[in-house]
């Protein structure tokens, strides 16, 4: 049982990682999984508990459709993302066209509008998905930057998410700014914890971070001025915490660095993540998380094995949704529709190539990109709608 | 044409695109690529998929991958590594350009280093191609046109090109004198006209004196670095530094987005050719640094704009013009005829320019485009059918001489003279008691000997001793039909003799020229093992769906059946042989499972019939 408990905890840890990469359906299988092992775990349960709010229709759309989608909205209509979050705070583009389709953070929100833009991913729980574009904010915006809270709550939104409830947090938890692809989990991650959680492995991985404070500007410590100004680290004299000790000879150094045993439990959560999603059939997660194992161990043949293989599979999905390879497949949109839709330059690169005259299999050629690359963009264009098959 | 002669075809190889045509029903016409365009870029590149490629779609990945990308090869072709003209190359060339092992020159496209004749040879089988798809059979014969300004050599290479193209190369003919007699100016007029030829990448001015069945150039001249990319690069520059201003954002350090600008500049200038202006919107062209929405450009081009970008381009075109024609000793008023070759000549600008320039409307009626591949068309034809009129004479395209003391050239042999022919001159001894002469044979129009092509040399020994300038040797030049061109010298007092044969070089040896047809051979042997795999493979894959349909159909008509129950069983093993024999991908293997299941799907089919089944 606590074998279970631990691999849950694991998942849950995957899970996260996910869904702070944009793939969220990935994200809810890790998080299900999780649950049947262990159907205590608090944070899967929260996790999908805000799964239980409708989905909103990501599916491909005819192109008037699509041209209403992005019709631009009336003068005056406030825009959602200028009320909600500042313009940095955005989550780079995402693309995932085994599932869902191009996702941004900050894509245009149409709070007056039922529909989901073309763009929006495919989510499992909107207001997760938000929820966690909301965290993210928290960790790059800095402390004195903190989103003011929207007049209204928009839809989906739930404020569970948010330790007090009612809405986003008044002030960040961490004000060290955090790259999802590039760093680990910022210790904002774990900042609000469910009472009874600490022995699990996400809390484990990632220790809590210091309970922010007030800024206080009589602080004394040197950290308060220094790598951290305007927080105060409080200490927990209760539960025996005492103040640092004069420390009588050098530090013992051991032969694998405390960075290179966290370095390699990552890694090992990660591909047990990664395996999970594949016998799921999620490869699009997988390839995910094994990228970013092999960003912390380029050299791992584990990590390359399971990357080819998970690309070899995701790259035959993807090109059994384009259907004959030979095919020409054609622009479906008018010029004007086209620069509605959300896309990026990549994107926007073979979509410019396509001109009724060159193959799936010339698109490959052309583009420039890595096959599976190209793949995705193209079998997103199709299930949006934007090409034909040909 | 008879339906039944072999089809014979003229291609215009050009620095930028090339153009195939055939005579069809005495009138020449041009033969659209199975893309249905008259112009097939002339680039070549390995894709990054390791896809070869060759043409429209080559040109379309040519910024994206540089280094894998051939073009403007025509500029490299048959010329000596070492030369000038590829040194001022190397510096402006993306791609791979390497030294071979006689100074010639290579390219490395991927992992492969190719000769420039192999490079030619991949546009010259494109159009071939294209021409077999025209015809529905094989095309085995055709005529090349190379600029005027060719020497043997560069020539030599066509020919090699066109050979490991698996074309017999009739004739190579000079590009001014085939838009000539497109014209069919070698019947009609006689007399001096002009050529003026602005392609993609080279500019050409030519003056011909035509009479009596000869296309003699008398003069050319331009610049090979200078065509339509000049003018694209004009609205490149000028897109992407009003995007810069605007956005903060350098286009041109994107090779996705400079791709983009460089398709659509060249797009707008085709365009405002026909219209007064032009709408350039490239959606989502560049995601700026750190996320967010992609940028669009959206502008608007006029055709004053354009004409102000290209003023000192247009000009620069008509100096050299003038440079040729004063070379020439000819005056535009001495011309007859004024002859438009290239696309950029569509130009409204230019056309308004060559207009004041020559003080004459230039001829009309053929594709600026097309006017050189449809006068190869006509010489092919010519070449192949007896009834021809027209009659177009090999002629050497440089002038052959000696180098002779002080360093300068004795030409014995002036440019544009008929062949066969040959022609002795005699040459004395420049220093006293001199006993060995050094013959060297130059091609080219310089009076400079090192300025000129050295085609081979050798040294006559053995005369007698004299006060310099009495001993005599006879210096004989042989050119047979063939071009090739022999040497000889001899002493007229001793009789002694030496000579040398000397055979233009496009930088393949003739051993090297048999390796790579070999290699050729080889390859289309595989490549037709790889279509049978391919067919095979097919057949196979629809007979394992048509097994695996009647399976549950048979199941169903008699599933008590013990006799039904090992037929499905054995289906299985076939149906798991046929996916081991997919996965080994070899014809005995393919074959072997497809025969099984020819039989396997035969015998359910039989079965359902006798149990009532569909």
């Amino acid at each position: 049982m606590a074998i279970d408990k631990g691999r849950a905890a694991q998942l849950v840890d995957a899970g996260i990682w996910l869904r702070l990469s944009g793939d969220l359906d990935g994200a809810r299988k890790l998080f299900e999984r999780a649950l049947k092992l262990d159907p205590e775990n608090e944070k899967a349960k929260e996790f999908l508990g805000q799964g239980a709010a409708p989905a909103a229709s990501a599916g491909a759309t005819s192109p008037s459709a699509v041209a209403r989608q992005y019709a631009p909205p009336p003068p005056g209509t406030p825009s959602w993302d200028s009320v909600q979050t500042p313009p940095h705070a955005t989550v780079p583009p995402r693309y995932d066209p085994v599932r869902g389709s191009f996702s941004v953070s900050s894509a245009p929100q149409q709070p007056e509008s039922p529909q989901v833009p073309l763009a929006s991913p495919p989510m499992f729980s909107d207001s997760a998905f938000r929820t966690a574009a909301a965290a993210s904010h928290q960790w790059t915006a800095p402390a004195s930057a903190a989103p003011a809270p929207p007049s209204e709550s928009p839809p989906g939104l739930t404020p569970s998410m948010f330790e007090g409830g009612g809405g986003p947090p008044a002030a960040p938890p961490v004000t060290e700014a955090w790259n999802y692809k590039t760093s680990s989990p910022p210790k904002g991650v774990t900042a609000q914890p469910s009472p009874g959680e600490a022995s699990d492995a996400w809390a484990t991985s990632f220790p809590p971070a210091p309970k922010p404070s007030p800024v206080d500007p009589n602080a004394r410590s040197g950290w308060d001025r220094k790598s951290q100004p305007g927080v105060k680290i409080e200490i927990d004299t209760t539960q025996g915490a005492v103040d640092f000790n004069l420390v009588s000879g050098a530090p013992k150094v051991s032969s694998v660095s405390s960075g290179t045993r966290r370095r390699a439990d990552e890694v090992a959560a990660l591909l047990r993540g990664a395996r999970d999603l594949i016998e799921l059939d999620d490869h699009t997660g997988a390839m995910d998380l094994i990228s970013k194992a092999q960003t912390l161990d380029p050299e791992n043949a584990e990590i390359k094995s399971l990357l080819a293989r998970s690309e070899k599979t995701l790259l035959t999905m993807l090109e059994g949704k384009l259907g004959n390879l030979e095919a020409t497949p054609r622009v479906l949109l008018k010029d004007d529709e086209i620069i509605w839709l959300n896309l990026d330059h990549r994107a926007g690169f073979v979509l410019a190539q396509i001109d009724g005259t060159v193959t799936f299999e010339d698109l490959f050629a052309v583009s420039g990109m890595a096959r599976l690359d190209t793949a995705r963009i193209l079998a997103q264009l199709i299930e949006q709608g934007v090409i034909s098959r040909g | 044409m008879a339906a039944d002669r072999e089809p014979v075809i003229g291609i215009d190889l050009g620095t930028t695109n090339s153009v195939v045509a055939t005579v069809h029903e005495g009138s020449p016409v041009v033969i659209k690529n199975r893309a249905g365009q008259s112009l097939t870029p002339s680039v070549v590149a390995i894709a990054k998929t390791g896809k070869q490629l060759v043409g429209a779609i080559a040109k379309r990945q040519a910024i994206t991958n540089a280094v894998d990308t051939v073009f403007a090869s025509k500029r490299l072709i048959g010329r000596k590594f070492s030369s000038t003209q590829v040194q001022e190359a190397l510096g402006v060339l993306p791609y791979r350009v390497q030294v071979g092992e006689h100074d010639d020159v290579r390219i490395q496209l991927a992992d492969k280093q190719l000769s420039l004749p192999e490079i030619a040879a991949l546009i010259l089988k494109e159009l071939k191609l294209d021409a077999e798809a025209h015809f529905g059979r094989p095309v085995r014969k055709a005529v090349i046109t190379v600029p005027a300004y060719f020497n043997d050599g560069q020539r030599q290479a066509t020919k090699d090109a066109g050979r490991i193209a698996g074309l017999e190369v009739l004739r190579i003919i000079n590009e001014p004198t085939a838009a000539a007699l497109a014209y069919g100016f070698g019947k009609s007029v006689s007399g001096k006209i002009a050529v003026f030829d602005l392609g993609g990448g080279t500019f050409d001015i030519s003056v011909l004196d035509v009479g009596g069945g000869v296309f003699d150039v008398i003069a050319t001249g331009g610049d090979t670095y200078l065509g339509g990319e000049d003018f694209d690069n004009r609205v490149i520059t000028w897109l992407a530094q009003d995007f810069a201003k605007e956005h903060g954002v350098d286009l041109k350090k994107d090779r996705m987005a400079l791709q983009r600008l460089k398709d659509a500049a060249e797009k707008a200038k085709i365009e405002l050719s026909n219209g007064r202006e032009t709408q350039v919107n490239l959606p989502f062209i560049s995601t700026p640094e750190g996320g967010g929405a992609a940028l669009h450009l959206q502008k608007t081009l006029t055709r004053e704009k354009l004409e102000e970008l290209c003023r000192d381009l247009v000009e620069r075109c008509i100096v050299l013009c003038d440079q040729v024609l004063e070379e020439a000793k000819v005056k535009p008023i001495d011309l007859k005829e004024m002859i438009l070759v290239g696309g950029m000549t569509r130009m409204p600008r230019v056309q308004e320019a060559v207009k004041q320039y020559f003080r004459r409307d230039p001829c009309k009626g053929v594709h600026p485009d097309e006017v050189v591949a449809l006068g190869a068309a006509v010489q092919a034809q010519a070449l192949t059918t007896t009834d021809s009129d027209v009659v177009l004479l090999d002629v050497t395209p440089q002038s052959l001489g000696v180098a002779v003391a002080g360093g300068y050239v004795r030409r014995l042999i002036p440019r544009n003279t008929t062949v066969p022919m040959s022609v002795t001159e005699a040459f004395t001894t420049s220093k006293d008691n001199q006993q060995t002469v050094k013959i060297m044979v130059l091609q080219g129009e310089n009076d400079v000997a090192h300025q000129n092509e050295l085609l081979g040399e050798f040294i006559l020994t053995g005369l007698r001793e004299a006060p310099r300038g009495q001993v005599n040797v006879d210096v004989t030049f042989d050119v047979n039909a063939e071009g090739i061109v022999s040497v000889s010298a001899k002493d007229r007092e001793t009789g002694l003799h030496q000579s040398i044969q000397v055979t233009a070089s496009g930088g393949l040896t003739e051993d090297e020229l048999k390796k790579i047809l070999d290699e050729q051979a080889d390859m289309l042997l595989e490549a037709r093992s790889d279509e049978e795999v391919k067919g095979k493979s097919t057949e196979l894959n629809a007979l394992m769906r048509e097994l695996a349909s009647l399976i549950p159909q048979l199941e169903k008509s008699a599933k008590d059946s013990q006799f039904t129950h090992d037929a499905v069983e054995k289906a299985h093993q076939a149906l798991l042989a046929a996916k081991r024999a997919l996965e080994t991908n070899t014809l005995p293997e393919l074959t072997r499972s497809h025969d099984a299941l020819t039989r396997t799907v035969g015998l359910f089919k039989g079965m359902l019939s006798r149990f009532g089944g569909p």
